[in-house]
């Protein structure tokens, strides 16, 4: 290999940006996806994505979170089962959770290279747990994406 | 006489201060520097290298952004000073300006090809970004260059190692071949206790990191490495720690494959089976997808508890 035959190879990491609040570590996205919906995940995307002022990435997370939930009534209205249609809607906003993952992770560990804080993974996991046991149903239901009726 | 050559005593006189301004942050005296590193300017204001160590100073301060404008003053006076070029690269990589720190390098590369220390921070580089198959490819020409440079052997061995695992020996020859060129690098060591440890080599593995602590007491990898190690010895730990390790290197994308297909199966083996078997599958489910997902945090943590000098 010789130096002319170097071509740059970061051109498409985005310049690391710091936040002064406690950003949410995407690692969790696909997670809260599975367990809450979409919705969630569309909030704390967009939450990053203000705090780091990405404006471009804003934009992203609510283009996703629709086309998300488009998906996710698709999967729900193929499937007539009710249970096995939660399953379909599910594994479709996990697939998202995935996409939002890599959508912002870039910017959070650009976030914590300068030395900028995220919320801690371990409470969150356990806290998410706990809230998805106790939540009752029907409200499950709307954070999921279900339509009202 | 050129008035814009500096004469031989003037610098000699600068050399020297640049040489004072790195023991002074050697030993931790950064005002004291500073000071110094003005006075250069002052005495040199057209010297290119009177802005580098102005840019050391500034990146052992934090001042990233102060440190980049020192640097590219440096490259404004000399434009054809590869040296300025690379210490604007590292002064921009470390203010998280990753395409300009790159391109800055490739310049130096351009002025100074033969240079291996520029393709190893280029290498770092490009590890960093997570392209470690491409940061494999610079490191070898770094070693090309300079074939007796133990940091880039040990640099070799590690991205060697994560890039093609089955190719151990290779990168176990590079780590000793590192120690044998400096045994007072306790990074070297610590790469050799991994490989070790990646081959179950355990006792081996423990004896390599407890060296890299003996160097350098607070060196994170062996610290960690040698924790893992004396929990791979107990059998009860052995196989949490086994999937644990696992998981940490093959990376976020196969986790997620992981949980997913984990969910999938837990999913029909609930629609399947009837209470109490489908809360005992959840709740399975949602022990290994906790662990999966949280490995690294979990063994750290593990390790903090059981270990505190960790």
């Amino acid at each position: 290999m010789t130096a002319t035959a170097l071509r740059p190879l970061l051109r498409h990491l985005p310049d690391a940006r710091r936040s002064r609040m406690y950003l949410v570590d995407p690692v969790l996205f696909p997670y809260l996806a599975l367990l809450f919906g979409l919705p969630i995940v569309v909030l704390f995307s967009c939450f990053n994505a203000a705090a780091l002022r990405r404006w471009g990435l804003l934009a992203a997370s609510l283009g996703l979170g629709v086309l998300g939930w488009m998906g996710f009534l698709q999967a729900v209205n193929v499937l007539s089962d009710t249970a096995f249609a939660l399953i379909g809607g599910r594994a479709v906003n996990f697939a998202f959770g995935i996409v939002f993952y890599f959508l912002q992770r870039a910017h959070i560990r650009g976030h914590a290279f300068l030395g900028g804080q995220l919320v801690p993974l371990r409470p969150f996991y356990i806290g998410a747990l706990v809230v998805a046991v106790f939540m009752p149903e029907p409200m499950a239901r709307v954070l999921l994406g279900v339509p009202l009726g | 006489m050129d008035d814009d050559q500096p004469t031989e005593p003037r610098l000699t006189m600068l050399v020297s201060r640049a040489s004072q301004i790195r023991q002074l942050l050697a030993v931790g005296q950064v005002t004291r520097a500073k000071e110094l590193a003005a006075q250069q300017i002052a005495d040199a204001p057209d010297d290119p290298s009177s802005y580098l160590s102005l840019v050391s100073i500034l990146l052992r301060e934090g001042d990233a952004n102060a440190a980049v404008a020192a640097a590219e003053q440096a490259v404004r006076l000399d434009p054809e000073y590869a040296v300025a070029w690379q210490v604007r690269a590292s002064a921009l990589f470390r203010a998280g300006r990753f395409a300009a720190a790159e391109e800055s390098l490739l310049e130096a590369i351009r002025l100074e090809p033969d240079e291996g220390a520029y393709f190893q921070l280029y290498a770092h580089m490009l590890s960093f970004g997570g392209k470690n198959a491409q940061a494999l490819e610079i490191v070898q020409v770094a070693l090309e260059l300079d074939p007796d440079d133990e940091s880039a052997h040990a640099l070799f061995a590690s991205l060697l190692h994560q890039v093609h695992p089955s190719r151990w020996r290779v990168s176990e020859e590079a780590a000793r071949r590192a120690i044998e060129l400096n045994p007072e690098d306790a990074d070297s060591f610590a790469i050799l206790g991994v490989l070790m440890m990646s081959q179950r080599k355990f006792a081996e593995a423990e004896g390599h990191f407890r060296t890299a602590l003996e160097l350098d007491p607070m060196n994170q990898l062996a610290l960690r490495g040698l924790g893992q190690v004396v929990m791979a010895k107990n059998i009860l730990y052995r196989p949490f720690m086994g999937y644990a390790l696992m998981m940490e290197r093959l990376g976020a994308g196969v986790q997620f494959m992981v949980v997913g297909s984990l969910w999938a199966i837990a999913s029909v083996l609930r629609a399947a089976t009837a209470e109490p078997v489908s809360t005992f599958v959840t709740v399975g489910y949602l022990a290994l997808c906790a662990y999966t997902w949280f490995a690294t945090p979990i063994v750290r943590a593990i390790l903090k508890r059981k270990y505190p000098w960790i």
